[in-house]
C-alpha cells in the first residue's frame, strides 16, 4: 500500500502556536504564529516554515524586557496518510533570529542574536469539512539551535490546492 | 509520604498501545500496571515506583481511534492515526494529552508516539518506535511557583498476545531527558484488557 493517496494535496496556511524553550529552571510559554508552505506529497514533500513569537516580562520594578524570536526553516518531508488526512514529518535546517530590548530608568539596551540549528516537525495536515479548499493542519515541533531547543504546538488554518 | 508517593506515581511514559487502529465502533478496555523510575522529582531516587492506568480505546473512523486515560491522580487523552498498512504491518502516529491538575504539584504534557507494529500471527503482534514528549510542571514551594517545561525523548515497545477479545501486553520504554541532563527515565509496563469485535471480524467468526 502506497505511503499516501495519489491526489493528496499541496497546502498553506498560517496558525497560533506556543512556543517555549526547555531549561532545567523557571521557562515560559510564550505565544506565537507561524505559516507554511507544503508540496504535494508524493510521498515526499519539502515543507518551508516561518514563525514569530513574543515575550515581554514587566514584572520586574524597574525595567521590561521584551524578546522577539523568528524562526525560518526548511523541511524535506516523508508524508503518509489513507484518508483525507495526511501526516507529514519533516527534518531539516532552521535559522532562528532574536531581538531582546531592555527598557525602564535610565536603562535602554537591544540586541540581536543569530542561531543556526535544525528543526523537526510532525503535522496533520486536513480539509476543512464543507469549505473546500479550506484546510487546516495541528503540528508539534521542536528546533534545537546554539543556545537551546525551541519546542512548539499548534495550529493553524490555510488551503490546500 | 504517600501523598508525595502517589503524585510521584502519575507518570505516563509506558506503552500500552500498538499501531493497529479499532475499526470504527470498535471499542477496547485495558489496565496497565507499571514500574516508572526518573520521570519526575520523588521518582530521581533511582527507585522505581508503581503506576496503575486504565485505558478506554474506541474507534471513530478508519484507521483513526481515540484513547482515554485515567491514571493514579491523573488523566489524559490521546488520537491515534494508522497512517499506513501493508499486509501485516502497520505504523501510526498521533498526538496526546494528559494532566495531573493539582494546584500544588501537577504537569501538563503532550506526546507524540511513532509506532511500527508487526502482526507475527493472527494472535501476536510486536510493536515500537520513537516517542516525545514535553511536560509543563509545576511544583508550589514555601517562596512561590516554580515552573519547569521537561522533555522525554525515546522509544518504547511492547509485544501483545490476543486471545478471542482477551488482550495481555508486555511492554517497556526508555527515555532521556535532554533538557535536565538527568538519568534516563524507564517504564515496564504489563497490561490486561478486553477487545469488542469489530464489524469484520463478526463477519469471519460467521463464515467460520
Amino acid at each position: 500500500m502506497p505511503l499516501t493517496l495519489p491526489d493528496a494535496p499541496a497546502s498553506a496556511g498560517v496558525g497560533l502556536e506556543g512556543l517555549a524553550v526547555a531549561t532545567s529552571a523557571r521557562h515560559q510559554v510564550d505565544p506565537g504564529v507561524r505559516a507554511w508552505v507544503s508540496s504535494a506529497p508524493r510521498p515526499w514533500a519539502v515543507t518551508a516554515e516561518a514563525g514569530f513569537s513574543w515575550r515581554t516580562d514587566a514584572r520586574a520594578a524597574l525595567y521590561t524586557s521584551r524578546t522577539f524570536t523568528t524562526t525560518v526553516a526548511g523541511l524535506a518531508e516523508v508524508a503518509a496518510g489513507p484518508h483525507a488526512v495526511v501526516a507529514r514529518l519533516g527534518v531539516g535546517p532552521a535559522l532562528v533570529v532574536q531581538r531582546a530590548t531592555v527598557a525602564g530608568g535610565t536603562v535602554e539596551a537591544a540586541g540581536w542574536t543569530l542561531a543556526p540549528g535544525a528543526r523537526a516537525r510532525l503535522a496533520f495536515d486536513g480539509p476543512v469539512p464543507w469549505l473546500d479548499p479550506a484546510g487546516w493542519q495541528v503540528r508539534v515541533g521542536a528546533t534545537p539551535r546554539v543556545g537551546g531547543t525551541d519546542w512548539d504546538v499548534g495550529a493553524g488554518v490555510g488551503v490546500r490546492w | 509520604m504517600v501523598i508525595a508517593l502517589l503524585l510521584a506515581a502519575c507518570s505516563t511514559l509506558s506503552t500500552l498501545d500498538g499501531a493497529k487502529t479499532l475499526a470504527p465502533g470498535q471499542a477496547s478496555v485495558s489496565a496497565g500496571l507499571s514500574l516508572q523510575a526518573g520521570n519526575n522529582p520523588v521518582a530521581q531516587t533511582g527507585l522505581p515506583i508503581p503506576q496503575l492506568e486504565t485505558l478506554v480505546r474506541v474507534g471513530i473512523a478508519p484507521d483513526v481511534d481515540v484513547g482515554f486515560r485515567l491514571y493514579l491522580l491523573g488523566v489524559g487523552s490521546d488520537i491515534r492515526y494508522r497512517v499506513w498498512h501493508a499486509d501485516d504491518w502497520h505504523l501510526a502516529t498521533g498526538l496526546g494529552v494528559s494532566t495531573l491538575p493539582l494546584p500544588g504539584a501537577g504537569f501538563v504534557e503532550a506526546k507524540v508516539p511513532l509506532t511500527l507494529q508487526r502482526d507475527l500471527s493472527r494472535r501476536f503482534s510486536v510493536s515500537g518506535g520513537p516517542r516525545a514528549v514535553l511536560r509543563d510542571q509545576w511544583n508550589a514551594t514555601v517562596g512561590g511557583t516554580i515552573t519547569r517545561l521537561d522533555t522525554f525523548l525515546g522509544g518504547g515497545a511492547r509485544a501483545e498476545l490476543v486471545v478471542h477479545t482477551f488482550v495481555i501486553g508486555l511492554g517497556g520504554d526508555l527515555y532521556a531527558r535532554p533538557s535536565r541532563h538527568a538519568l534516563p527515565a524507564w517504564s515496564v509496563a504489563l497490561g490486561i484488557g478486553w477487545r469488542g469485535l469489530s464489524e469484520a471480524d463478526r463477519r469471519a467468526r460467521d463464515a467460520r
